[in-house]
């Protein structure tokens, strides 16, 4: 830390005065995952710009070199030299922030600008004292992000040293916020953060992640579909394309692979494309295709994702899985365990359970909430079903309505004769299982999901021994960024569908086999209460964390979104703000400064004197914000965060609220 | 707060040389010089552009080379501006030579961003002369579509996550191909016909600044009806787009 007086000097006439030396307010930005444009240091080229021209205002060229870029073990560098050479009024309104073009000006640019006049020509309330000085922290966001933690740990030591202060504003976006809590919790910058701002980040994980790990970035493999159609079942396998509203696909098949011969489709088509393009990468895969010049297959995309350490680290954490035993935990160290818990993505079930009453049943199984479909999904779907289909007989043997004077029936014929509302119910339950299958990823033991992960390509040694190590560079990260104990493994499948399907069946109506599974739920409750008295582990946050994010279409872009039902016990600190509909959510997550949990268990300390108890803010402030005037996130994607208006003039009013207790460090 | 006036047009891709992008350019500049002599001194790196030798040279000056795959390309944007290079009254930048594409959900236009300095404290900032720039920007390179209003507001679409469909501003052009323009738009919206080539929407009849609450209600008026019109369409679904445009 610079430990400097806050009292200066200035000489003028030969006769020394007293001054107050201009403070500074060194605001650095974080980018995430593919966020920083990338140069070779070998050749000097570009390696990825992806919004250059002619895609968008970039500066430089666009740029995607699939075959660099997959070249992990080679370092990249933030770019630097390929800037526009001119000298327009952008570049004068950018010359002040430093590293500017290190991030992809598209999504960070605004975001950096508009930080960049606070205190210069934005002198209104607090920063009449003080000048905003922007810095941009770009990384090779192919690597292990602890790797990145560590360049950030030396644009704070700059930025401190620029401008002789003793801490910094961080707003990180997305993979960005792994990266500063890494940088804060690991590397010792906890003491030199004033305020961290996390906008979209997945402090608990990205399902989506996973989807990207096991098939590859989402888009329209038009490549595969024409082979596929050529080897298989041609109609529906182009059904599943139009299913996915890739019209481009019905335009492609049997035009060829050539990306510019892509039409770009009906209105309608245009728009699900989009939709279904849109994720973690968000437009990753025709960016690359776009760079290698030709459609890429699902294979060349997954082993482009499988290649990242940063995209294993992406996966939902230790603390997420816990909480939510459909998850199993992405533990190398698990691999040679018996299988021990299934997979399905949230939200799913207990979602559906609970919809099962209203309209929005019809809905959820609409195609564009469909995910892919493995035959094996569906065998074990299948086996799911006729599980709970047992379940609902021998719950009906074990208390058979036996009426007065009668012989006692056999179960068989018991179930038969229950009431047919009834009967239904279970047989829509069955089919129920059967479709959440289909709908959504995988479900399946973890031996397999790991053998997935591990050694999905078997017959690609290099890439098996990469994903090894990844994994184990993930669990490591993963472990660093979490408090307190180990979470345990997961569930059989059984116990983890009933633990979510029972707790519902509970609170349903009396007699029958619902009336009969309420008794198990009942018993499944007592044990998950249990469950919830042991110890947890928790996520690390920075003590004084703003989190802004949105939820609006989580089952389409994953928990970089995160949705309201995903957070973790961990994070009972967030004040949940909703929208209306519940599913437009902003949740601002907010750890005030100084609040302390006294009344909590003996913690380590953060360094600071605040002590992480489970809940670190008992103070929660609600905010009274514009935000509620309508639904201003309907439009607004996980890239768009940043360059939201509504998220920037929130981070600026929150600044303006910190700039006292700023100035008092 | 305005600090600039800002007119966009966006066109798709087409194969023009850069020559003929070179007189295009010219035929613009000389259509906006008699609106207000302000506008008649553009300079591209301190060099006049007026000929279409010089603008074609300009653009020759400013190209991207960039590559899809083993595919090189080259394309333009070069900027162009009066009196003086920052902070100049008026400015344009001009992205032009990008062939079709088609990139489905990447939206990838030529197109022309033209500011004006909201206290440049003349004519140059007036409806008329704003007005007139966006009539002859439309004349000349025969956009999709095209928008006028501040700096800010309405928002450009961004290269990725958008379909390409039209923005509605302050002033917004939609050529004919696409939809008809209802008849009758909310009060004081007007719509005019620009020749046969499209039509012009002015949202409301005075100047924008953005932090007008009567103006800003007046363009989601407009966008309102549009959209329920199903105006707002991406050109790629009118079908055939405009071929290269003639020098004028």
């Amino acid at each position: 830390m610079i430990d400097k007086p806050r009292i200066g000097y200035a000489a003028l006439n030969d006769k020394a005065r007293l001054h107050a030396p201009a403070r500074y307010l060194p605001i650095i930005v974080v980018p995430g995952n593919l966020g920083s444009r990338l140069t070779d240091p070998a050749t000097d080229k570009l390696a990825w710009n992806p919004l250059g021209l002619p895609l968008g205002d970039g500066p430089g060229a666009f740029a995607s070199d699939l075959d660099r870029l997959t070249q992990v073990t080679a370092e990249l560098v933030p770019d630097e030299s390929h800037p526009f050479d001119d000298d327009d009024e952008r570049a004068k309104k950018v010359q002040g922030i430093k590293n500017y073009y290190h991030v992809v000006g598209e999504f960070y640019g605004e975001l950096a600008q508009q930080m960049a006049t606070l205190g210069t020509s934005d002198t209104k309330g607090a920063f009449s004292k003080i000048k905003a000085r922007v810095y941009c922290a770009g990384y090779d966001w192919r690597q292990d992000n602890a790797k990145a933690a560590m360049r950030l740990a030396e644009v704070v030591d700059d930025a401190l040293r620029e401008t002789g202060e003793r801490r910094v504003i961080l707003i990180a976006h997305s993979m960005g916020g792994l990266v500063s809590r890494y940088y804060c919790r690991v590397l010792g910058g906890e003491s030199k953060v004033h305020r961290l701002f996390l906008v979209g980040s997945p402090t608990l994980g990205a399902p989506l992640a996973y989807t990207q790990l096991k098939h590859g970035v989402p888009g329209a493999y038009i490549k595969d579909m024409v082979q596929d159609a050529q080897d298989h079942d041609g109609a529906a396998l182009l059904g599943e394309g139009i299913q996915q509203g890739t019209d481009v696909a019905q335009a492609a098949v049997g035009l060829g692979h050539d990306l510019t011969s892509m039409a770009p489709g009906t209105v309608d088509g245009g728009k699900e494309f989009k939709k279904t393009a849109l994720g973690l990468f968000g437009d990753i895969y025709t960016l690359l295709s776009l760079g290698a010049g030709r459609l890429l297959s699902r294979k060349e995309t997954t082993y482009f994702a499988r290649q990242f350490p940063s995209s294993y680290q992406l996966l939902p954490n230790g603390v997420f899985c816990r909480d939510h035993k459909n998850w199993v935990i992405f533990d190398p160290a698990a691999t040679g365990n018996v299988p021990t818990g299934f997979m399905i993505i949230l939200p799913t079930l207990f979602e559906l359970i609970a919809e099962l009453a209203g309209d929005a049943f019809k809905g959820f199984f609409q195609a564009e909430n469909a995910e892919r479909t493995s035959p094996r999904a569906t065998r074990n779907a299948e086996t799911l079903a006729q599980r709970i289909e047992k379940i609902g007989l021998a719950l009906a043997d074990k208390n058979p309505p036996v009426a007065p004077g009668l012989p006692p029936r056999t179960s068989a014929e018991e179930f038969m004769l229950l009431n047919a509302n009834e009967t239904a119910a279970f047989r829509m339950m069955g089919e129920l299982i059967q479709r959440i299958g289909q709908s959504f990823i995988d479900c399946r033991s973890n031996r397999q999901l790991y053998s997935d992960i591990y050694t999905g390509f078997l017959d690609v040694v290099e890439l098996r021994a990469l994903s090894a190590a990844n994994l184990a560079i993930m669990f490591r990260f993963d472990e660093s960024l979490t408090v307190g104990p180990r979470p345990e493994k997961g569930l059989s499948p059984l116990d983890a569908l009933m633990s979510h399907l029972l707790p519902v069946l509970a609170a349903g109506p009396s007699g029958g086999p619902l009336g009969l599974a309420k008794l198990v739920a009942g018993k499944l409750v007592t044990d998950k209460k249990k469950d919830d008295a042991r110890p947890k582990a928790r996520t690390y946050m920075h003590p004084r964390t703003v989190n802004l994010y949105c939820g609006t279409e989580a089952q389409e872009t994953g928990a970089l979104l995160i949705p309201v039902d995903i957070l973790s016990n961990d994070d009972a600190n967030i004040v949940r703000w909703m929208l209306a509909p519940a599913a437009l959510a902003m949740l601002p997550l907010r750890m005030i400064p100084g609040s302390s949990a006294t009344s909590g268990p003996a913690a380590e300390s953060f360094g600071d004197g605040t002590v992480p108890a489970l809940s670190a803010n008992p103070d929660p402030k609600v905010l009274s914000s514009p935000f509620l005037k309508s639904d201003p996130f309907s439009n607004l994607g996980h890239v768009d965060l940043t360059a939201s208006k509504l998220v920037i003039d929130y981070i600026k009013s929150e600044l303006d609220l910190t700039v006292d207790s700023f100035l008092e460090t | 707060m305005t600090a600039h006036h800002r007119i966009q047009l966006y066109w798709p891709g087409r194969t023009d040389t850069v020559a003929v992008m070179g007189r295009q350019l010219a035929a613009f500049l000389a259509g906006i010089a008699p609106l207000h002599p302000g506008l008649s001194r553009f300079l591209c790196d301190n060099l006049p552009a007026i000929s279409p030798a010089a603008c074609e040279e300009a653009l020759v000056r400013h190209a991207v080379l960039w590559r899809t795959g083993a595919t090189e390309r080259t394309s333009y944007q070069a900027r162009f501006y009066v009196d003086h290079k920052i902070g100049a009254p008026a400015a344009f930048t001009l992205t032009c030579g990008i062939e079709p594409l088609n990139l489905g959900p990447i939206f990838t236009p030529n197109r022309l961003e033209f500011l004006v300095r909201a206290d440049v404290g003349d004519e140059r900032a007036s409806r008329a002369v704003l007005e007139g720039v966006l009539r002859r920007a439309v004349t000349v390179f025969e956009p999709d579509w095209a928008f006028a209003g501040s700096a800010q507001v309405p928002q450009a679409p961004k290269a990725v996550f958008s379909d390409g469909a039209p923005v509605v501003g302050w002033m917004t052009y939609l050529r004919a191909a696409f939809p008809p323009v209802p008849r009758t738009l909310p009060q004081p919206a007007v719509a005019y016909p620009v020749g046969s080539l499209g039509t012009l929407i002015v949202a409301h009849p005075e100047v924008f600044h953005d932090g007008d609450e009567a103006q800003l209600a007046a363009i989601e008026r407009v966008r309102g009806v549009l959209k329920a019109h199903g105006v707002l369409v991406p050109p790629s679904a009118l079908g055939a787009t405009p071929g290269p445009a003639p020098a004028r």
